[in-house]
C-alpha cells in the first residue's frame, strides 16, 4: 500500500482528481459488498457504489478527518442505499432482484452473507469489511481504525458470532440458495 | 478459561495472532468443550465464505467508470461556472460571492477556486481583442523550431503579433526564424545560409505552444479546463509593484505530457517538462500582463520562458504581416508518393534511417530526398559512414519515431544523435522530421 487514504485525499484537494482513482481501487470491493448487503441486488449495488464514490469526490472538502476517509465513505454509502431503497418501485424491482440473485447464486456474490454483514452494528461491520473486502491484515485494520490489535480480533470474534446467528436464522452456511429463495 | 473468553479470542486463533500462552489455554479449553469446538469449526467455514465472497468482489473494476463520471460532472460544472461568472460581472461586491459559487460548483478547494475564477475572468477580459503584441524571451536556439527550449542556452528574444480584424493575421519571430500568416497563407523563413522557406495554409502553426499564446483568452481558458480536469493545480497570490499597481498571480503546476519512459524529449519543450507557469493579471482589468514558465529540473527550477510585455489593441503597422522572402531562399517541397512508394511504405523507422543515411553516404541526393525532401546537395552528411543504427523509440506526445544513429563524417568526426521520422499521410511513407 503505497499511499495512505489521507495522502490520496490531500492530493485530490490539491487539484489532482486522478488521485481519487487510488481511493476507488482500494475501497470499491468493500463498498460494493456493503451495498450489495444493503440493497440485495448486485446491479443496484454497483450503481449505488459508483454514486457513492462520485458524491465522495465532490464532497471531499467536507471530510473533516482525512484518515477516517473509509468510515466517512461508508456513511455516504449508507445514505445512498437509503435513498435508493426509498426511490425504487418496491415490488417490481425486488421481484427482479430476487430473480437475478437466485440465478446468480452459484458464482456471484454471496447475498445472504453480505446482507448479514451490512446488518452488523457499525463497529463490527467496519472490521469485517476492512479485514475481508478491504483485504487488510488485522494489524492494518487496527491502524486504520486507531484501535489496538486485541480489540480488532475481539470485534472480529463477536462479528463472526453475530453473523452466524443471523445466517443461522435464514439458513446455515452452505445453504445459500435455499436461504435466498 | 471459560467459554466466553474462548469465543472472544477465536478470531485471534484463526488469524494466527493468539499469543503462545493464550493459545495453549484455548487449546486446553477446546479439548474439553464440544460447544466451543463446534463454534470454531463453523467460524472456519464462515471465514472461508467471507474470503470467497471478497475474492469475487475484488475483481470489481469500477474505477474507470467512476473517474469518467467525475470528469464529465466537472465539465458540466465548468460550463455553469462560466455562465455564473458572466452573469456576475466585475462588480467588486459580487467577487466574494463569485468565489463561493465557484467553490460550490467546482468542488475545488477555495484557494484553487478563486484562482480558477481569476482565470475565467482573465479569459473573459481577453475575449474581444482587436490586436495583441507580445514580447517574450525564451531559452532556445535562435534558428531552431519555435517550440524548442534549451535550458542550457541563453535567452533569445521572441515576439508575437496578432490582428483579430478580418482576415486574421499573425507573426512570430525570433532572430533566426520568422513566420507570417498574412490572412491567406503562412510562410516561414529560416534565416541561414542558404535561407529556407516554407509555405502552408492559414492554419499552419509551425508551432503549437508558442502560437497558442496569441489567443490569450484561449490559453487562460485552457488552464482553467486542465485545472478542473485535474491535470494541473492552481494557486492565487497577490502582488503590488513599486507604483502600487496590484496584480493577481495565478500559479499553475503542470506535469510533463506524454509517455516519457524514454525521456529524449523531456525538457526539450514546455509541454514535455514538469513546470510552473505563473500568469500575472492586472488586478483591476484582469488582463494578462505577463507569464513566467519555470521548468523543474534535477538541479532546480530554471526560468525557460517569459512574457515581458503585452500590448493590447494597439494599431499594428501593416508591414508586420508582410514577409519578404529572399530570392535565394530554398523552398520546402512537400513530399509526394513515389512511383515505387510501396517499397518505402513498408520500411520500419530503423530501415528508413539506414536507407537515408546510406544514400547520404553515397551522395545519392535524389534518393536521400525521398526521406528528407529538404536535404541539399553537399549537405555535411555526404560521404558519411553508418556505424550503428539503434532501436526506434517514442517519447512524449510526439507521434513519430526517433531512431538513434551513429555515423562517421567525412571529416572523421563521429556523430551520435537521433533522427525523427514521421509518417507523412500524403506521401504514405516515413519522412525525416529532424535530427540531422
Amino acid at each position: 500500500m503505497s499511499e495512505t487514504d489521507a495522502e490520496y485525499v490531500a492530493r485530490c484537494l490539491d487539484g489532482w482528481p486522478e488521485a481519487f482513482r487510488g481511493l476507488v481501487e482500494r475501497h470499491q470491493a468493500t463498498v460494493l459488498s456493503y451495498l450489495t448487503g444493503r440493497l440485495g441486488d448486485p446491479e443496484q449495488a454497483e450503481e449505488a457504489a459508483q454514486e457513492c464514490f462520485v458524491r465522495a469526490y465532490f464532497g471531499l472538502r467536507k471530510l473533516k478527518s482525512p484518515p477516517s476517509f473509509f468510515s466517512w465513505l461508508l456513511g455516504i454509502a449508507a445514505r445512498v442505499a437509503k435513498e435508493m431503497q426509498r426511490s425504487r418501485r418496491r415490488d417490481r424491482d425486488i421481484a427482479a432482484a430476487a430473480a437475478r440473485s437466485t440465478s446468480d447464486a452459484g458464482s456471484g456474490p454471496d447475498l445472504p452473507l453480505e446482507r448479514a454483514v451490512a446488518e452488523l452494528p457499525e463497529a463490527y461491520r467496519e472490521v469485517v469489511l476492512l479485514r475481508y473486502y478491504g483485504e487488510l491484515t488485522c494489524a492494518q485494520v487496527g491502524e486504520r481504525l486507531g484501535v489496538p490489535l486485541g480489540t480488532v480480533t475481539k470485534r472480529l470474534s463477536r462479528a463472526y458470532a453475530l453473523l452466524r446467528e443471523t445466517l443461522g436464522r435464514h439458513g446455515s452456511p452452505g445453504q445459500r440458495q435455499e436461504a435466498e429463495s | 478459561m471459560n467459554c466466553q473468553e474462548c469465543r472472544d479470542n477465536l478470531a485471534a486463533l484463526l488469524e494466527g495472532l493468539a499469543e503462545a500462552e493464550q493459545e495453549g489455554r484455548m487449546q486446553e479449553h477446546l479439548r474439553v468443550c464440544a460447544a466451543c469446538r463446534a463454534e470454531l469449526a463453523e467460524l472456519k467455514e464462515l471465514r472461508g465464505r467471507l474470503l470467497d465472497d471478497a475474492g469475487a468482489l475484488s475483481r470489481a473494476e469500477m474505477q474507470q467508470e467512476v473517474m469518467d463520471r467525475i470528469m464529465r460532472d466537472q465539465a458540466v460544472k465548468l460550463r455553469r461556472i462560466k455562465m455564473k461568472i458572466a452573469g456576475i460581472g466585475a462588480a467588486a461586491a459580487a467577487a466574494a460571492a463569485a468565489a463561493l459559487v465557484i467553490v460550490f460548483w467546482t468542488g475545488l478547494p477555495e484557494q484553487e477556486a478563486t484562482a480558477a475564477e481569476v482565470l475565467a475572468k482573465g479569459a473573459a477580459a481577453a475575449a474581444n481583442l482587436r490586436s495583441v503584441h507580445i514580447k517574450c524571451r525564451m531559452r532556445t536556439l535562435p534558428r531552431d523550431i519555435f517550440d524548442l527550449i534549451d535550458l542550457d542556452h541563453d535567452f533569445v528574444d521572441v515576439a508575437l503579433w496578432k490582428s483579430f480584424a478580418d482576415p486574421v493575421q499573425w507573426r512570430m519571430e525570433k532572430p533566426g526564424r520568422v513566420v507570417v500568416m498574412d490572412g491567406q497563407s503562412a510562410v516561414q523563413l529560416v534565416r541561414s545560409k542558404p535561407n529556407y522557406a516554407y509555405k502552408a495554409g492559414p492554419n499552419a502553426g509551425f508551432s503549437e505552444w508558442l502560437k497558442a499564446l496569441l489567443d490569450v483568452d484561449r490559453i487562460l481558458d485552457r488552464e482553467l479546463r486542465s485545472a478542473l480536469a485535474g491535470s494541473t493545480s492552481l494557486k492565487l497570490t497577490h502582488e503590488k509593484d513599486d507604483r502600487g499597481r496590484a496584480s493577481l498571480l495565478v500559479t499553475v503546476e503542470a506535469k510533463a505530457q506524454g509517455d516519457l519512459t524514454n525521456d529524449w524529449v523531456k525538457n526539450k519543450f514546455i509541454q514535455t517538462s514538469d513546470n510552473r507557469r505563473v500568469y500575472r493579471l492586472d488586478a483591476e482589468t484582469k488582463r494578462l500582463q505577463g507569464l513566467k514558465v519555470y521548468v523543474h529540473t534535477d538541479k532546480g527550477d530554471v526560468l525557460a520562458f517569459e512574457i515581458v510585455r503585452i500590448e493590447y489593441d494597439q494599431r499594428l503597422d501593416p508591414s508586420v504581416f508582410k514577409l519578404e522572402v529572399p530570392a535565394d531562399a530554398v523552398w520546402h517541397v512537400e513530399p509526394e508518393p513515389l512511383p515505387d512508394n510501396e517499397k518505402y511504405e513498408k520500411m520500419t523507422p530503423e530501415e528508413a534511417a539506414r536507407a537515408f543515411l546510406e544514400a547520404c553516404g553515397k551522395e545519392d541526393w535524389a534518393e536521400a530526398r525521398k526521406f528528407a525532401p529538404g536535404i541539399r546537395q553537399g549537405c555535411y552528411l555526404g560521404g558519411v559512414k553508418v556505424v550503428r543504427i539503434g532501436e526506434a523509440f517514442q517519447s512524449g506526445p510526439y507521434s513519430g519515431w526517433f531512431v538513434p544513429y551513429e555515423v562517421r563524417l567525412k571529416s572523421g568526426h563521429v556523430k551520435k544523435w537521433n533522427l525523427a521520422f514521421k509518417k507523412d499521410k500524403r506521401a504514405r511513407r516515413l519522412i525525416v522530421d529532424g535530427g540531422y
